[in-house]
């Protein structure tokens, strides 16, 4: 359980992020979603330990994030160039110092899980396209198992088609794991179509103004997004995002 | 093909032109051949002196090489250092910067009188001299991780001997490589003007010998001889360092 208590966050006198609280549930999936420069990031950067509160405070299990299983996957895959796509995968167990047998046979699941073909694994980053190493940047992430997964708009550089494929398949990999996300973007589509909870925040100093619970069934696909259901529920959020910004 | 062809036979045929006008300006116009030798006494010197040379050219080579080798440890050492804290780097960048200041001439030397006419003083000078590029190179280098790996890594609460060797060093290598062209060059200048001090007693000579010898007795042919050495060297030196570019270090060099 992610909790945030009374958070708030300055940057050189800046006030960032304004009084927040908020609870995610275990194996809940929240997206974020709110102007640019509201502070999304930042909140999510608080809830993995990047970032310390100016005052508040945020737990993940009761305990200081620094010491949870938390997983990051950034906007840009950052991947490590020299590296190939197994040894990228493999670089958070070789840092938390589990290159064991056992932790080392997550690395070709992670690569199934994803859907990368194994003949990939070889490869260097150059020589992958950017879904694939999108792809890979989120195996990494998965590879140690977290028990919370943050996504800073990750599909945000893809094209329209790539992204929906991403988002189903991110979904499904949920439905397996069940970890905890929290996925920013600015993207409401994508939110509503990934989400249980949609966070609507807004302009700086950022605060969330809108909890709108999202209740399609899963498997979510190409039929949810052509539904009328789905873009009234759109609509709902666009809504509050509207009203934050002004 | 008809690319290459030109590459190769267009500056073939200005060089063939330039020595053609060079050898009619000095033969017509009877100048001193002190004062500038023809082509063809620079061919016939090295004709004459050709074992010298090679041998010179060699030991030169292992002065500049090994110099350059020591700057490379050392100037990596040094920015290892440096990327560690902003304070040590406060502390210690302004000492490097003289490194490239100093005139080597001028401390040469001093450097023969402490380490004695041998070849180690000549690897001495082509150190000092070529050690100020790889600092900065290097040092730039494990300064320019991307922002978001560092985060990565403090997420995955990586060591900071773990950061240093998994991330910054590597990060580093492309930087270094520019380091060290610009300073494999500097090394085959240091290693020629420190052979210019020390001269080496016995059998062996380099070519900062020769060049000195030949300049003393006015046998200015001899001298063109020692210069082309000079620059060959040179050449092959950094061909050396993009060739090791090109194949052994291109996982981390291409990006």
């Amino acid at each position: 359980m992610i909790q945030l208590s009374a958070v708030t966050k300055s940057f050189a006198e800046q006030q960032v992020i304004a009084a927040t609280d908020l609870t995610i549930e275990r194996g809940e999936f929240v997206s974020l979603v709110g102007p640019s420069g509201c502070g999304k990031s930042t909140l999510l950067r608080l809830i993995a330990g990047l970032e310390t509160a100016t005052s508040g405070e945020v737990t993940i299990n009761q305990h200081v994030p620094a010491n949870a299983e938390t997983a990051f996957v950034f906007q840009d895959p950052t991947l490590l160039p020299w590296r190939t796509t197994y040894d990228n995968i493999r670089l958070p167990l070789e840092l938390l110092g589990r290159t064991g047998a056992e932790p080392l046979a997550k690395i070709p699941a992670a690569i199934d899980l994803v859907g990368l073909r194994h003949e990939d694994a070889r490869k260097l980053p150059r020589m992958l396209s950017g879904g694939m190493r999108m792809r890979v940047s989120l195996a990494r992430a998965l590879v140690t198992d977290p028990q919370v997964l943050l996504l800073d708009e990750p599909f945000a550089a893809l094209d329209d088609i790539l992204r929906q494929q991403l988002n189903e398949e991110l979904l499904a990999i949920w439905g397996q794991r069940k970890w905890t996300g929290v996925f920013i973007t600015h993207n409401v589509a994508e939110a509503v179509f990934l989400s249980q909870r949609v966070l609507v925040m807004s302009a700086r100093p950022g605060q969330i103004v809108a909890d709108v619970p999202i209740q399609f069934d899963l498997p979510r696909g190409a039929e949810l997004r052509a539904s009328g259901a789905f873009a009234a529920q759109c609509g709902v959020v666009s809504h509050h995002l509207r009203q934050g910004a002004a | 093909m008809r690319e290459t062809l030109q590459r190769v036979l267009l500056p073939t045929a200005t060089l063939l032109i330039a020595l053609a006008i060079w050898q009619t300006c000095v033969t017509k116009g009877k100048i001193p051949p002190y004062l500038l030798p023809s082509p063809a006494a620079v061919g016939a010197a090295f004709y004459r002196n050709g074992a010298d040379l090679w041998s010179g050219t060699l030991l030169t080579g292992v002065a500049a090489l090994a110099g350059f080798a020591a700057a490379v440890v050392l100037g990596t050492l040094v920015a290892l250092l440096f990327s560690q804290s902003r304070l040590i780097r406060l502390s210690g960048y302004p000492y490097a910067i003289f490194f490239q200041t100093v005139p080597i001439v001028a401390i040469a030397p001093w450097i023969v009188t402490l380490t004695g006419y041998g070849l180690p003083s000549v690897i001495v000078v082509a150190t000092i001299i070529s050690l100020f590029p790889i600092i900065t190179s290097a040092t730039t280098g494990m300064l320019s991780v991307d922002h978001s790996l560092v985060e990565l890594f403090r997420l995955h609460r990586a060591s900071r001997w773990q950061t240093l060797w998994k991330l910054q060093f590597p990060t580093a290598i492309r930087y270094l490589v520019t380091g060290m062209k610009s300073s494999s060059g500097l090394a085959v200048v240091g290693a020629i003007v420190g052979e210019f001090f020390v001269g080496y007693s016995g059998a062996q000579h380099g070519l900062g010998y020769y060049i000195r010898s030949s300049s003393d007795n006015l046998k200015t042919d001899e001298l063109f001889a020692a210069m082309i050495c000079c620059t060959l060297l040179g050449v092959v030196v950094f061909a050396a360092i993009n060739l090791l570019e090109r194949f052994a270090l291109r996982r981390w060099t291409e990006s």
